[in-house]
């Protein structure tokens, strides 16, 4: 055969076509990725240059006047995001115990389908929802508080805990499953009631996957823009008096996300500072949801090596 | 006590569950209660008229899709060759694993990033204008993590014996690559593909300001300056000035339609994605 | 051998087992005596394990599995509404096949089940850990390591920690499902004599495949066949009487002297 011969004087074979352009196309990746960071920090110079650290500590935005601050909204941003978290938490939790230990098997399939639908519905229309329903309702139940209108931190914070809701359900059902079923049946056989079996046979193993369900749902919560804008308000320098008190909560806000896809991006196109600043709180968001979101991810595959170690 | 803490719980859960269930029945219900009048066959073949409050959409549907075609060319040999270096190509798991967190975090940035990234290299580098290509690229780059993470999880569960059958018959890689793997594992692509066609197809932040325009677009010529008309942004803009019932009800249905077209695409991956779920985690 | 005159633990009526239309189980009459080894044989999928599920309601956890006819505990329908089924599982225990030990330690492992129960007070769980574990014949192998991860075990020990468990827990019966397919010869032979010694406080239902296994620890032994698509019992009574009939007779010539009941 001309097997060995053949290869004792051949030269090992140099990258195969497909072997270069698949790396080469993960490395394009990267650098859109990469060169994502870096163009956002170089546009962004002019704003570093006259701001500095007040872009951070300052709450007054006006940008004729040349004061960029944002922490008025990374106000909106957090509580926005907090109340979102605070609310799909609980019931995405819910929601997962049920489909994963009550409901039987037969169902599961089409439940899943009908998150599944949930989580694909587009922003757009989430935000064309907030509008012609949301908003009205939270005006009616705020009125005992004198709101102005139906654009409050508390509308945006519903709509995003809508919009988590099915990560939240997903992945904390995802989470529950991957204890085995062995378990189950082994702690039901011992005379354990189901409740029983889930707080401890269950939860115990699948509470590292719901907290990276909530990394995540936090993270798609805090970069949500198009939904957020439609029902906040658009109120720049909404600092309240006392960090705490939740009357701002009935007022109207401005979010990162919000601000970024407002008009002023157009606005801002032709004025050097005021560019740079936009592009500067791009910069922001994206450390801040990639953090988190690297937080998440990172939590996930903790939790796979644990289930696989233990 | 024992029974009471259990059935409060059955109580509790199921609740949830309920309310989670009833929140989309609600909005689907809404959304076809609203749109469901504007819907007919002039809708989808006309164009828009009278700023929205006339006419169909043709040119929205049609735009849109002129953008999730250019995502979809864009972005498959992209996650395909992200897919081979991940899970074949790639020897050392602390790489790999630095490679799936960064997928993650792509798949995480705010979809409204992209619409800046687009600006700043697309339009103020690159002097296009609003161009239906830079659309098509900054989706493709946004679908990238899904398609490529549903092939990559197709590959690792294909059984081994395929692979080492072709190494013991004295294929080369690539050869096995392109005989073994990819034709087994082609339903990953597919399904991929459809998810992310079926998320790129409802985003407006990546082009409101890169690729779309509100109204006086029908087919792109050439790349400069070529916007296109698109389903969301047609939403985008209308639903900011939705108090004319002309127009309220034309927007519900360009939004069914968004969600008719979302919908179809997230439907067609299920079973595939369902019992590839199924297998990861009962196989 | 005056069985009629002893009472009946378990008792079946009549059951059916079905799973959607499919029917899996007919007409099951069995009566299974206190204090005894009761043997469940048969071919691969007859059944058995069903059955054996069944006694506890144990399938009801597996959607689309009915039940018709009656089972009594005692005399007592273990299907109407006033009985709870985890109350029931306490009382009738089980050991699978395969052994399932919790990801904790194997002190919390001996007291899964029994720390539900209320019925010991919190002092006293540590004393009804040793006694568990001594009962199962696993005391001194693990008295110095009880704060150890149970998966440390060689699964002849998890086995013998799941019967642990399951006696913490007081069972009056316990229901073994081919408890030693998985283990090695010596943890086979251990949990046979643990068997022997069990069945003087309780009475055990055991599916075997292995019929040296029903000649050494059962008392009584049924075969579970599948006839018209479903199981059904072939034949019931004392173990000596059936295993004759089961081996056939060229065999049974041969090892006619393994088969002789000792003198």
């Amino acid at each position: 055969m001309t097997g060995s011969g053949k290869n004792r004087h051949e030269i090992p074979a140099a990258w195969s076509w497909t072997q270069a352009s698949s790396w080469g196309f993960t490395g394009l990746a990267g650098v859109a990725l990469g060169s994502m960071v870096l163009l956002f920090l170089w546009q962004s110079l002019p704003l570093w240059q006259h701001a500095g650290f007040g872009f951070f500590t300052g709450e007054r935005w006006f940008y004729r006047q040349r004061e960029f601050g944002i922490l008025s909204m990374l106000y909106g941003t957090v509580v926005v995001s907090l109340i979102a978290l605070l609310l799909a938490a609980p019931v995405g939790i819910g929601a997962a115990l049920f489909t994963a230990e009550i409901l039987p098997t037969r169902w599961r399939t089409p439940v899943k389908i009908v998150i599944e639908l949930l989580a694909g519905i587009p922003s757009v229309i989430y935000g064309l929802l907030g509008i012609l329903f949301l908003r009205e309702w939270v005006y009616r139940a705020l009125e005992p508080f004198d709101p102005l209108s139906g654009d409050t931190l508390i509308t945006a914070g519903l709509l995003l805990a809508i919009m988590v809701l099915p990560t939240v359900m997903t992945l904390a059902d995802d989470a529950l499953k991957s204890v085995p079923a062995a378990q189950r049946r082994a702690a039901r056989g011992l005379g354990l009631t189901r409740a029983e079996t889930t707080f401890t046979v269950s939860l115990p193993q699948a509470w590292r996957g719901m907290i990276a369900a909530l990394l995540l749902a936090l993270g798609r919560a805090l970069g949500e823009g198009i939904a957020v804008f439609f029902v906040i308000g658009r109120q720049d320098n909404q600092w309240p008096a006392h960090l705490l008190s939740l009357r701002p909560l009935t007022e109207a806000g401005q979010t990162l996300t919000s601000k970024l896809v407002g008009a002023e991006i157009n606005l801002a196109y032709g004025d050097p500072l005021h560019w740079a600043a936009m592009v500067g709180l791009g910069l922001m968001l994206m450390m801040l949801v990639g953090g988190i979101t690297w937080l998440g991810a990172r939590w996930m595959r903790r939790k796979e090596h644990h289930a696989q170690g233990a | 006590m024992r029974r009471a803490l259990d059935r409060a719980f059955t109580f509790g859960a199921t609740t949830f569950a309920a309310l989670a269930v009833g929140v989309i029945v609600l909005i689907v219900s809404a959304l076809v209660w609203r749109g469901a009048s504007a819907i007919s066959w002039e809708f989808f073949t006309e164009q828009m008229q009278l700023v929205g409050a006339a006419g169909g959409i043709f040119y929205n549907i049609l735009g849109t899709l002129i953008l999730l075609l250019t995502a979809l060319l864009f972005s498959l040999p992209l996650a395909t060759g992200i897919a081979l270096v991940q899970s074949v190509y790639l020897r050392n798991p602390r790489t790999r694993e630095r490679l799936w967190l960064g997928l993650s975090v792509l798949n995480g940035i705010p979809s409204i990033l992209f619409g800046l990234f687009g600006l700043i290299v697309f339009v103020k580098f690159l002097g296009w204008g609003k161009s239906w290509l830079t659309g098509g690229l900054l989706l493709g780059i946004m679908m990238l993590p899904t398609v490529a993470v549903a092939l990559i999880e197709r590959i690792q569960a294909m059984p081994r014996k395929y692979v080492e059958a072709a190494k013991g018959l004295g294929l080369r890689e690539p050869q096995i690559i392109w005989s073994v793997i990819l034709p087994q594992c082609s339903g990953g692509l597919v399904t991929g593909a459809l998810l992310g066609l079926a998320r790129a197809a409802g985003e407006t932040a990546p082009i409101m300001f890169t690729a779309t325009i509100f109204a006086g677009a029908t087919l792109p010529q050439g790349i400069k300056e070529s916007p296109v008309l698109t389903l969301p942004y047609h939403i985008f803009v209308l639903a900011q000035d939705s108090f004319d019932p002309a127009v309220s009800a034309k927007v519900w249905g360009a939004a069914l339609v968004l969600l008719g077209l979302v919908m179809s695409l997230s439907l067609a991956a299920l079973p595939a994605r369902l019992r590839m779920h199924e297998e990861a985690h009962h196989g | 051998m005056a069985e009629a005159s002893k009472e009946s633990v378990l008792e079946t009526r009549d059951l059916h087992v079905y799973a959607g239309d499919r029917c899996l189980l007919r007409n099951v009459n069995l009566r299974i005596t206190a204090n005894r080894v009761f043997g469940l044989t048969g071919s691969s999928g007859a059944g058995k394990s069903t059955l054996l599920r069944s006694l506890n309601r144990l399938i009801e956890l597996d959607a689309g599995l009915r039940t018709t006819g009656d089972i009594l505990l005692h005399g007592r329908s273990i299907f109407t509404a006033d009985v709870d089924a985890d109350t029931l599982r306490a009382r009738v225990g089980i050991l699978f096949q395969q052994p399932v030990v919790f990801p904790v330690t194997i002190y919390k492992n001996v007291l899964f089940g029994a720390r539900h129960l209320d019925r010991t007070p919190r002092k006293e769980l540590p004393a009804l850990a040793e006694r568990a574990l001594r009962e199962a014949a696993l005391w001194d192998e693990v008295k110095d390591r009880l704060q150890e991860p149970a998966t440390r075990l060689s699964i002849g020990q998890q086995q013998r920690l799941c019967l642990a468990r399951t006696l913490a827990v007081d069972p009056e019966v316990i229901l073994m499902d081919e408890p030693t397919s998985a283990l090695d010869p010596k943890s086979t032979e251990a949990i046979e004599q643990l068997i022997l010694h069990l069945k003087a406080t309780r009475t055990i239902v055991l599916v075997t495949h292995n019929l040296g296994q029903a000649r050494r620890v059962a008392d009584t032994l049924a075969c579970v066949e599948v006839r018209d698509g479903a199981g059904e019992i072939e034949d019931c009574g004392p173990c000596a009487e059936i295993i004759t009939k089961a081996v056939p007779p060229t065999i049974r010539q041969e090892f006619k002297s393994g088969f002789e009941p000792a003198p």
